[in-house]
């Protein structure tokens, strides 16, 4: 009992502090946090209609799989269930754009009908230069 | 019938929600079974999430490639330069739709890479994600119902349905057409509950894969001459499904026949991932 409470007088009540090293992992964690923030700021911040969502997809993906790979070499960080969360929120978002039906904008470009070009119904090739431009 | 759902101003595609959903559903669903089905090996929940991740990613680009081999028409324009050629690339990713043919077998081979990569129990994971997937299928169908996509042929009966002019799936409006998109929704369900009460009674391996895969090949395939889109292609007059079906089923039967080369087919994960779970506990202790 005197031994603790000397300890605790000298650490000013903290308990001692134990050496940690680097955690396994450590630098896919970081990634996948990264990307995860990344993915989530392109979802949100560009709108929901941009090509820029498609890019914060793919950057998704690529957090999700550093975290899963992180998770298994015996990361148990934060850092990691962040990046892990982030990621997956951030390729939701993005896949919700992706996956839907956006032939509204195809519609947009089939102005008037001279040729057809599969999905986006008829369009003249002028008017699809023309949109195709406007949108990107 | 229902293609956007506005939430805080924003038109959110309910096809898009839908499918989110059905993620949700056979996520959840398949680790809760993880959790109270006792198998042997006894796998770890988080294994099953990250392999469902997984298979969302490879079902993502297998059924876009899928539609992108399928059903586009041009895929270059000789006319437009090679940057409005690129932008007409992004468009063709970014628009159109997906095929479900592709999706699944996107989502086994990203399944497949997680459990082979990471040495998990290759037919115990893969059973058990079978068994969730027409969960997730019934909901991306209702989610076709509501685009107008994937509609059925001129119905004139009870339960015959009309689109609305207009329509995302671009259904033929005012046309009373047979609700195939619901049939199918249903059967999934049907089969969804059939397969949960075998994955629960049975400890044969790929019993409830082959199950699933030979079962909704042949309903798929039935079902597919109801369909009243047709710019899904064609192969010897068979649609693309149809045909993608024949070897569905084929793969299914030789599951449920269960050969001995495919028994030993990531056997050796099973040792080597309880050799695993057991270092862990060790360590943890």
């Amino acid at each position: 009992m005197n031994n603790d409470y000397n300890n605790n007088w000298q650490n000013n009540g903290y308990p001692p502090a134990s050496p940690q090293g680097p955690q396994p992992g450590q630098g896919l964690a970081s990634g996948s946090l990264v990307c995860g923030i990344t993915s989530l700021v392109l979802s949100i911040m560009f709108g929901w209609t941009t090509f820029l969502a498609l890019v914060g997809m793919v950057i998704g993906i690529v957090g999700i799989v550093l975290a899963v790979n992180a998770k298994k070499k015996g990361n148990t960080t934060g850092t990691q269930t962040a990046g892990l969360v982030l990621s997956i929120i951030g390729a939701c978002l993005s896949c919700i754009v992706f996956v839907s039906c956006i032939a509204c904008i195809c519609i947009g470009i089939a102005a008037a009908s001279s040729f057809d070009y599969g999905p986006f119904g008829t369009a003249s090739l002028h008017d699809l230069s023309q949109n195709i431009r406007l949108l990107f | 019938m229902l293609p956007y759902i506005n939430l805080f101003g924003v038109d959110i595609p309910m096809y898009a929600v839908l499918s989110a959903a059905g993620a949700a559903a056979i996520t959840v669903f398949c680790v809760l079974q993880c959790r109270f089905c006792k198998k042997t090996p006894q796998i770890k929940t988080y294994d099953v999430f990250y392999m469902l991740l997984y298979a969302f990613i490879g079902a993502i680009i297998g059924a876009k490639l899928l539609y992108l081999l399928t059903s586009v028409e041009v895929y270059w324009l000789p006319q437009l330069s090679f940057w409005d050629n690129m932008r007409y690339w992004l468009l063709l990713i970014a628009g159109g739709g997906l095929v479900f043919y592709g999706g699944l077998i996107g989502a086994l081979l990203g399944a497949l890479r997680y459990v082979l990569h990471f040495k998990a129990p290759v037919s115990t994971m893969l059973d058990s994600a079978f068994v969730g997937v027409p969960l997730f299928h019934a909901f991306g169908r209702v989610g076709c119902f509501l685009a107008g996509c994937c509609f059925g042929t001129e119905y004139h009966g009870i339960l015959a349905v009309t689109f609305p002019e207009g329509n995302l799936g671009k259904a033929p409006a005012g046309a009373e057409l047979l609700p195939v998109q619901l049939i199918e929704a249903f059967l999934n369900i049907v089969l969804w509950a059939i397969l949960f009460t075998v994955y629960r009674r049975t400890s044969r391996r790929w019993l409830t894969s082959g199950l699933y895969l030979a079962c909704y090949g042949v309903m798929r395939f039935v079902l597919e001459y109801f369909r009243g889109d047709v710019i899904r292609g064609s192969i010897f007059s068979l649609s693309t499904s149809q045909f993608i079906s024949i070897f569905i089923v084929a793969a299914g039967v030789l599951l449920l026949i269960d050969p001995k080369w495919l028994d030993d087919f990531g056997g050796k994960n099973d040792s080597i991932y309880k050799e695993q779970l057991e270092k862990a506990e060790r360590t943890a202790q």
